[in-house]
C-alpha cells in the first residue's frame, strides 16, 4: 500500500511539474533536471516493486498457472508477455507453449499480497547440493554422496559433466578426471531439477571436488 | 504570478520526494529486519540444512534474496566465520577463497534468468560446523 502511495506521489509530482511548465516561463534546464530526477526515482521504485514467483507448473488454467508449492498465479490476457530462456538466449513465446512440468517464474509489481503478472519466463531449474563422497564406483562412473541434508544421493558423472577440483596452492578450480575423486572428499554438485518428487539418483551437470586433505591441512595449520 | 507557480511546483516536488524517502526507508528497514529474523531463526534454517550452526549462519548482506538485477554480474556480500575456506557455486560460476575476515565480497557472473547461488563455508576452527546458504537472483535484460 505504501509503495502504491509512493508511486502516486511520484506521478502527482510529474503532473505538477508539467502543468507548471506549460504556463510559467521557467528555465527549461531546471525543468529537465527535475524531470530526470523524477524519472530516475520512478525507475528505482519500479525495480523495487517488481516481485518474482517461481515454481513447476502443476496445471495450466484459463486464468493462469497453478504452481507446485507456490499456488495460483493469474495472468492478464492483454498485458502479460511470455518468454523462453534457452542457453542464455531469450525468445518470445505464446501462452499455449506452456505445459505441466515446465519450470517458470512470473514477474510483476506487487498487488494486494500477490503480483500483477506482466512477464512469464520458461526456464530451467538447477539445484546445488554438497556432501561427502562415501563411495566411488569407477566402473559405472557414479558417486554415493551423503549430502548436507543428511540424505544419500547417487551422483552420475557423465562425459559432459564439468569436473573441477580445488587446488591447494592458489585455491583455483581446475579440470579433473573421475579417477581423481576419493572417498571422504568434499563434493559440491549441480544438477537439473525436474517436477515431481526429488529423485535419489541424479545426473550431475557440474561437480566441484574439495580434497579431504586440503580441508584437513587448513585445520592442522590453524592448530599450530 | 509566475514566481508563485514556480514556488508551488517546487514545493510540491520537495514534499513528494520527502514522503517518498520516508516511506521507502521504512520499507527497507522492514525488509532488512525480516532478513535478520530469517537468519537468526534456527528452527527455520534447520529445516533447510541440519549442518548449519544454530548459533551463527552465513549472513548475506547483498543482494536481497529473490531480487531482480539488470546486469550479468552481481557483487555478493556476506559474512562467514573468520579463517574459513569459502566456495561460491552456481551452474555457471564457481569461486573459492580463503578468508581471514568475516566479511567477504565476490563478484558473481550470472546467466539469463534464474540464478541459484550457493555459498559454502568450511571453517578451520574444528569447533565450528560447515555452513551453507542459498540466494536466488534473477538476471533479466531490459526489453524495449
Amino acid at each position: 500500500m505504501k509503495k502504491i502511495l509512493v508511486l502516486f506521489f511520484s506521478i502527482v509530482l510529474v503532473g505538477n511539474v508539467l502543468a507548471a511548465t506549460d504556463e510559467a516561463d521557467i528555465d527549461k534546464n531546471q525543468v529537465e533536471k527535475l524531470k530526470e530526477k523524477v524519472e530516475q526515482q520512478t525507475k528505482k521504485l519500479k525495480d523495487k516493486l517488481e516481485k518474482v514467483v517461481a515454481g513447476f507448473v502443476k496445471e495450466v488454467t484459463d486464468q493462469g498457472f497453478i504452481l507446485e508449492d507456490a499456488g495460483e498465479i493469474k495472468v492478464d490476457g492483454q498485458l502479460t508477455r511470455y518468454f523462453k530462456i534457452t542457453r542464455g538466449r531469450l525468445t518470445e513465446i505464446e501462452r499455449k507453449d506452456f505445459e505441466k512440468g515446465d519450470y517458470i517464474f512470473a514477474v510483476g509489481p506487487e498487488l494486494e499480497g500477490g503480483i500483477n503478472v506482466l512477464e512469464v519466463y520458461k526456464d530451467e531449474r538447477y539445484r546445488t547440493l554438497s556432501g561427502i563422497v562415501v563411495e566411488v564406483d569407477n566402473e559405472e562412473s557414479f558417486l554415493r554422496v551423503l549430502t548436507e541434508l543428511k540424505t544419500e544421493k547417487i551422483v552420475e558423472v557423465k562425459r559432459n559433466t564439468r569436473k573441477l577440483i580445488l587446488t591447494e596452492n592458489n585455491f583455483e578450480f581446475e579440470r579433473t578426471r573421475f579417477s581423481k575423486i576419493k572417498e571422504n572428499d568434499y563434493i559440491i554438485f549441480v544438477y537439473r531439477q525436474e517436477a515431481g518428487e526429488e529423485k535419489k539418483r541424479i545426473s550431475a551437470y557440474k561437480i566441484l571436488i574439495i580434497p579431504q586433505e586440503l580441508i584437513e591441512g587448513l585445520r592442522a595449520e590453524k592448530l599450530k | 504570478m509566475k514566481k508563485e507557480k514556480l514556488f508551488a511546483a517546487l514545493f510540491g516536488a520537495i514534499v513528494g520526494l520527502i514522503l517518498a524517502v520516508i516511506v521507502l526507508s521504512r520499507t527497507d528497514s522492514k525488509v532488512s529486519l525480516s532478513l535478520k529474523e530469517e537468519v537468526k531463526s534456527p528452527a527455520k534454517r534447520s529445516n533447510i540444512s541440519p549442518t548449519v550452526s544454530p548459533i551463527k549462519g552465513i549472513k548475506v548482506l547483498s543482494p536481497l534474496d529473490n531480487s531482480i538485477v539488470r546486469e550479468n554480474r552481481v557483487k555478493l556480500v556476506f559474512e562467514v566465520p573468520k579463517d574459513s575456506l569459502v566456495v561460491v557455486a552456481s551452474p555457471v560460476f564457481e569461486k573459492a577463497v580463503f578468508t581471514k575476515e568475516e566479511k567477504v565480497e565476490i563478484e558473481v557472473e550470472l546467466s539469463l534468468g534464474e540464478n541459484r547461488i550457493k555459498i559454502y563455508s568450511y571453517p578451520t576452527d574444528p569447533t565450528l560446523v560447515n555452513l551453507e546458504r542459498e540466494i536466488v537472483v534473477y538476471y533479466l535484460e531490459r526489453k524495449v
